[in-house]
């Protein structure tokens, strides 16, 4: 090694050796990322059953534009997206204000409880949600209890989607939440005291300072819950899957797991419909940048 | 430093050759075998390893019939972990055996497949070669509990001449007979008088089989708008669902909504639903309730009221699948020794212990099959599938039945709540199933 090295300037030397050291991560990014991209580019060019493929990317580009159930999880998935994240942003951002206020007793507590729900298994709540949201579950008998009725959870196709975001909604607004909190503890405490002694009200408070404030970290969490929602798996696969018909709550990733492993795999139309996700991903974040800066 | 590179080359060197492994051959001298349904096919290939005894180790896998499904799908594309046996139902057979080629193991000289039913034969097979030990039968039958359907203006509700249970059960009824007495039933008692899940074909699949019809016509292409077959099972899930009663004021349905396995069959073994028209395969969890013996009765399937349809039907029914880069040997002899000679008279162990009609030609002529089963009223129960299955109208399913199933399911509910009218349901289902297919 050190012959190796011997007789190279001391720039050179640094050179190569940091690149011996970045050696193994670029290996695992190669071998997981960058081979399965350019793999990809290859397999939207083919329509498989099973592991018999032709090359028929027209064929694909067809069928994708002509697939109901494409357009079906897509009208879900923005749904979910339209929806739920702005409901939880806004429960975050409420949390996490409430829970600033140095007067409140037992903030330790209450945070710990609502941040839990994102550290728990997303199988294990799932599991949790279906049983307690199933047709004689618990939910149901403490509704007929109190004569509303029992609610069809996980079979009504209105329901369903109310199920998967009142299940979002409790894992996920915690963990925004936490963004919310260290972003609201970096501002400076006397700009609050300034605007006290102002006699500006509470709510002005917290729209004209709170808000321009948080203006990057509610940026930072939209795109997150974009890019979250856009991938949203497992919540329509456990809890609904299986319970139900699924048509109203298939997001686009389920959608490709189905194409890739449910039915007979057809790996070139799922890699289709991945860009697909991928553009749109893009392109909401573009919009979000733009917005966030005009305003 | 030497150290650090060598490290920092070992990890690469192990990354690099683990993702070019994934290796084809996993010959281990060990029969691995997935399956489902532990009340049934998973007792029974248990009951088939203790009689073969012998050296070899076999391990069975249990899994949910969707997950195994799943999980064979992405093993095969992927190169990934598989068994050296898979049971796979009927229904998709021929969709895998043509889906991956070379990944089955042609069985057509190791098994002597001239022993079992020929229509079961047919459809393990693949431009003439032959991949299939046949395993079970799905024979369907209506079973209804004797000590709960009892009253005589319950069994009257419907049939004309019918007073006793004796005679209902001996009765060829037709579905929509089935849902007068199934009303009649939940007005008295408040009771479910079914457990079905409407998100699953099932149901809709023993109907339509009963009348002769499948989702797709003589070429193969999916026929859904103006199939008789279809409209007629359509209309019965929808009748099944809409027949409400009122019993103490409210609104009760005749029917337990399930959403799984486990919310469909407990009703069963609880008494809170009294009847199950379904597949023979069912017996196993109905017996696996001893305290329920005796008060099983089994009688022909309900009728599809158009010309044609029959009091008998299918259900599902699978069969053995050998993979070809397994222990293909000794998984063959096993499966050869236990259900094609049908050592220890292995068919009708399974018979009496698990409902299970298998296809061994054979095996029928035995007398257990001739025999009264007194958990079922003390009837030949066995005698009575054994030829209704004789009856089944004979259907080629084609390789695309749970896409035509899914793609009619997903609609079902717009249809049921009345939103949708039946031919704008079944035309779109028929374009959604093409579309996958396509």
């Amino acid at each position: 090694m050190q012959n190796l090295l011997k007789g190279l300037s001391r720039k050179k030397r640094n050179m190569v050796l940091g690149w011996i050291f970045i050696i193994p991560a670029l290996t695992l990014i190669l071998l997981f990322v960058i081979i399965p991209l350019f793999y990809s580019l290859f397999l939207v060019t083919q329509s498989c059953r099973g592991i018999v493929c032709e090359t028929n990317f027209s064929g694909n580009i067809q069928r994708l534009i002509g697939d109901p159930q494409f357009l079906q999880a897509l009208k879900n998935t923005f749904i979910f997206f339209l929806i739920q994240v702005p409901i939880m942003l806004t429960l975050a951002l409420i949390f996490a204000v409430i829970l600033n206020n140095p007067k409140l007793k037992f903030r330790g507590v209450f945070r710990t409880a609502i941040f839990l729900p994102a550290v728990t298994s997303l199988v294990a709540y799932s599991v949790l949600f279906k049983m307690m949201l199933a047709p004689e579950g618990i939910v149901n008998m403490f509704l007929e209890q109190i004569g509303i009725g029992a609610v069809g959870w996980l079979t009504h196709p209105t329901w369903q989607r109310i199920t998967i975001i009142i299940a979002l909604l409790w894992r996920w607004t915690g963990y925004n939440m936490i963004f919310y909190l260290s972003g609201l503890q970096s501002i400076d405490k006397e700009i609050f005291e300034a605007a006290e002694i102002d006699g500006a009200s509470k709510l002005q408070i917290f729209f004209g300072i709170t808000i321009p404030q948080l203006k990057p970290i509610i940026l930072f969490t939209t795109v997150m819950s974009t890019i979250g929602t856009l991938q949203l798996f497992d919540e329509p696969f456990n809890i609904i899957a299986g319970s139900g018909t699924t048509i109203s709550t298939m997001t686009l990733s389920q959608y490709i797991y189905n194409i890739s492993f449910v039915y007979i795999p057809n790996f070139g139309y799922a890699a289709v419909i991945s860009y697909v996700i991928m553009f749109i991903a893009a392109l909401l974040t573009i919009i979000q940048f733009r917005i966030a800066r005009e305003t | 430093m030497k150290r650090l590179l060598l490290l920092s080359t070992a990890i690469v060197l192990t990354l690099v050759l683990s993702a070019c492994g994934g290796s084809s051959d996993f010959s281990d001298d060990k029969i691995t075998i997935w399956a489902w349904d532990p009340n049934f096919n998973i007792s029974i290939m248990e009951r088939a390893k203790t009689i073969y005894g012998g050296d070899v180790e076999i391990e069975i896998v249990t899994m949910a019939k969707g997950d195994l499904e799943t999980k064979l799908n992405a093993s095969l594309s992927t190169e990934g972990d598989l068994p050296d046996i898979v049971l796979i139902e009927d229904y998709m057979a021929p969709k895998y055996l043509t889906s991956y080629p070379g990944k089955f193991a042609d069985l057509s000289d190791s098994i002597d497949h001239s022993k079992f039913i020929p229509g079961k034969v047919q459809i393990g097979t693949v431009d003439g070669k032959k991949y299939s030990v046949p395993f079970d039968s799905g024979v369907s039958g209506m079973f209804v509990r004797n000590d709960l359907v009892t009253d005589a203006d319950v069994l009257a509700a419907g049939i004309t001449g019918v007073t006793t249970f004796a005679q209902l059960t001996a009765a060829e009824i037709t579905w929509d007979e089935y849902i007068l007495v199934a009303q009649a039933y939940t007005a008295r008692t408040g009771e479910a008088f079914l457990s079905n899940n409407f998100a699953d074909g099932g149901l809709f699949r023993t109907i339509l089989n009963s009348t002769q019809t499948w989702y797709t016509d003589a070429n193969g292409d999916f026929d859904f708008d103006g199939n008789a077959g279809i409209e007629e099972a359509a209309r019965v899930y929808k009748a099944l669902y809409d027949a409400e009663v009122d019993f103490g004021g409210t609104d009760t349905e005749i029917y337990k909504a399930a959403t799984d396995w486990a919310t469909w069959v407990d009703p069963l073994a609880n008494g809170s639903a009294a009847t199950v028209t379904t597949g023979v395969w069912i017996s196993g969890s109905v017996k696996s309730t001893e305290a329920n013996s005796g008060l099983w009765t089994v009688m022909k399937t309900p009728r599809a009221n158009i010309t044609g349809a029959v009091n008998y039907s299918n259900l599902g029914g699978s069969s053995w699948y050998v993979l070809a880069d397994g222990d293909v040997d000794e998984s063959v002899d096993f499966l050869k020794a236990i259900y094609q000679e049908n050592q220890d008279n292995f068919y009708d162990q399974i018979l009496v212990n698990n409902g299970a009609m298998g296809s061994l030609l054979a095996a029928k002529t035995s007398t257990e099959y001739q025999a009264n089963d007194d958990f079922f009223s003390n009837a030949k129960v066995w005698a009575d599938f054994a030829s209704w299955s004789a009856l089944i109208p004979a259907i080629d399913y084609g390789a695309y039945t749970y896409e035509a199933d899914e793609a009619i399911m997903n609609l079902m509910p717009g249809y049921l709540d009345g939103t949708t009218t039946l031919q704008a349901f079944l035309t779109a289902a028929e374009a959604a199933a093409n579309n996958k297919i396509s």
